[in-house]
């Protein structure tokens, strides 16, 4: 079967081979495949050693000691660890959370899950940019305000938020800031030494490496108390208990590091790409780019295109592999709460394509996807009864 | 394993529309109607060109899913040549089997078949 072109790099990445190459050496029979926690024999040993390297390796590519490094299952996990850890232990300090409305399930459903616990949890408005304004967030912060949860850009729209100044502001206040970078780490160069960032979570299959591995910074100095999630034999200094991937590690390592070794390189390749594709069907007419123009990570696209439905649409684009504004093929679409929170109008949202270009991403893909976005929205249009807004 | 959006059926309608586009409603034998709103995210207009009680043609405009755009196409080419009696009596069952329509999204089958009446008892008026 001939497989579409692959524009889904925001859900999802192929190992990179290179990575693949790093990891193997930890499974097999005549490989480190022990178990890291084993401290009696060599073979703990050695996967211990491969996973401090590991941990080593990305401390040093985030500027922070090796120690504020948690491996996870995750970015999700991280994400519940982060938020649900600071919740419990800071619940005599405060109950205040404040997050955004455009923030991943993963976060939003864990405030929600803390709100049947007691927590009163302010959700942020974007602009219709899907930039949160610090003026709202400065003026949400209540005295009992423990936690801002924010992340650095946005899983669907790409759009990237001021996570600097948002840190600053936190600061201020003394309150927790949590980060969820599961799509900027090894997109951005991020220096966390100088970002006022008290957790950020990780994820290893957005950026080239395995799926089922992540992470989650934890600042030290001061110290963030976390109560753990996960029970049973105390790793990760207590933060997160069971056996470590020691594979999965290695490999979100080297991913990693090769994703900021080209990172500037393909930034700009990707961006080059992305301009290309938009130049290539803005002609064709009420083709509406979601989110902040520029602010936004390079090779990710949120499009609405008008008078189209949206199933239709993305079943007709059968030569590309994208992600939809909408759960389809429910009795009721359900409209995605990112672009429902920016305003954009539900016909517009329910079309909505996310096109996320990455690695494997070549100037030739991206020809044949113009020629097969423009054919299809013109045969849809042809038989649709809507007009083009002006 | 699936390997496409729509069941076969419903992506040769998809990718290959048919009798699609306005037909000429100065005609006198063209009769039209319009169902739907964008915010339900389903508008059929539909045209029927009959004459002496046989439809001769029958033309449409949808913004609507998959399902909904082949369910036209077909109901498009099962009511060419039939009498406006049997297109009244015209059952959405078929297209529901033939289609592989979801149970979720039958519902929208009625404003098919609310339209194709539309239509109809335009064409009734008249006579």
């Amino acid at each position: 079967m001939l497989r579409p072109v692959y524009l889904d790099y925001a859900a999802t990445t192929p190992i990179d081979s290179r990575v693949l190459a790093k990891m193997l050496p930890y499974m097999e029979q005549d490989g480190i495949y022990g178990n890291p926690a084993s401290s009696t024999h060599v073979y703990g040993w050695q996967a211990k050693e491969a996973v401090e390297r590991a941990r080593r390796t990305i401390a040093k590519l985030l500027c922070v000691e090796s120690k504020e490094i948690i491996f996870t299952s995750g970015a999700t996990e991280s994400d519940n660890l982060a938020i649900i850890g600071v919740a419990e232990s800071y619940k005599d300090k405060g109950n205040h959370i404040i997050t955004s409305s455009t923030e991943h399930k993963a976060v939003l459903d864990t405030c929600k899950f803390l709100e049947t616990k007691g927590f009163e949890v302010t959700y942020l408005q974007p602009e219709a940019s899907g930039i949160i304004s610090l003026d709202k967030l400065n003026a949400a912060i209540k005295s009992s305000t423990i936690l801002i949860s924010l992340m650095h850009v946005n899983n669907e729209t790409g759009v990237i938020q001021d996570i600097a100044n948002i840190g600053e502001l936190a600061a201020s206040y003394n309150i927790i800031f949590h980060v969820d970078a599961a799509q900027s780490v090894g997109k951005f160069h991020l220096d966390l030494s100088k970002l006022r960032v008290d957790l950020m979570s990780i994820s290893g299959h957005k950026l080239y490496g395995p799926k089922g591995v992540g992470a989650l910074y934890v600042k030290r100095r001061p110290k963030i108390n976390l109560c753990p999630q996960m029970h049973g034999g105390g790793h990760e200094c207590g933060f997160r208990s069971g056996t470590l991937a020691t594979h999965q590690i290695v490999g979100l390592a080297s991913a990693l590091k090769l994703s900021l070794d080209e990172l500037d390189n393909e930034s700009e390749r990707l961006l080059q790409l992305e301009k290309k594709l938009l130049d290539g069907i803005n002609d064709l007419g009420g083709i509406v780019l979601n989110g902040h123009k520029t602010l936004r990570k390079p090779g990710h696209l949120n499009i609405s295109v008008q008078a189209i439905e949206g199933e239709s649409l993305i079943a007709s684009l059968n030569k590309i592999a994208v992600s939809s504004g909408s759960a389809c093929n429910s009795a009721v679409s359900a409209t995605s709460h990112v672009l429902k929170a920016m305003q954009v109008p539900d016909h517009l949202a329910a079309n909505a394509l996310r096109i996320s270009m990455g690695r494997y991403t070549t100037e030739q893909d991206v020809d044949s996807i113009i020629e097969h976005i423009r054919e299809v929205v013109i045969r849809l249009r042809t038989i649709s009864p809507v007009a083009l807004e002006v | 394993m699936q390997i496409s959006y729509y069941p076969e059926n419903v992506m040769n309608y998809l990718l290959n529309p048919v009798n699609t586009g306005a037909l000429d409603i100065d005609d006198s034998s063209v009769y039209s109607a319009e169902i739907g709103s964008l915010d339900k995210g389903l508008i059929i207009k539909l045209y029927l060109k009959i004459e002496d009680g046989i439809i001769r043609k029958v033309n449409y405009l949808v913004y609507a899913d998959g399902y909904m755009i082949a369910s036209l196409g077909r109901l498009s080419e099962d009511l060419a040549n039939k009498k406006v009696k049997q297109a009244l009596n015209y059952s959405t069952n078929n297209l529901v089997n033939e289609l592989e329509i979801p149970q979720g999204k039958q519902a929208k089958l009625k404003l098919v078949k609310q339209c194709l009446e539309l239509v109809i008892n335009k064409y009734l008026e008249t006579k």
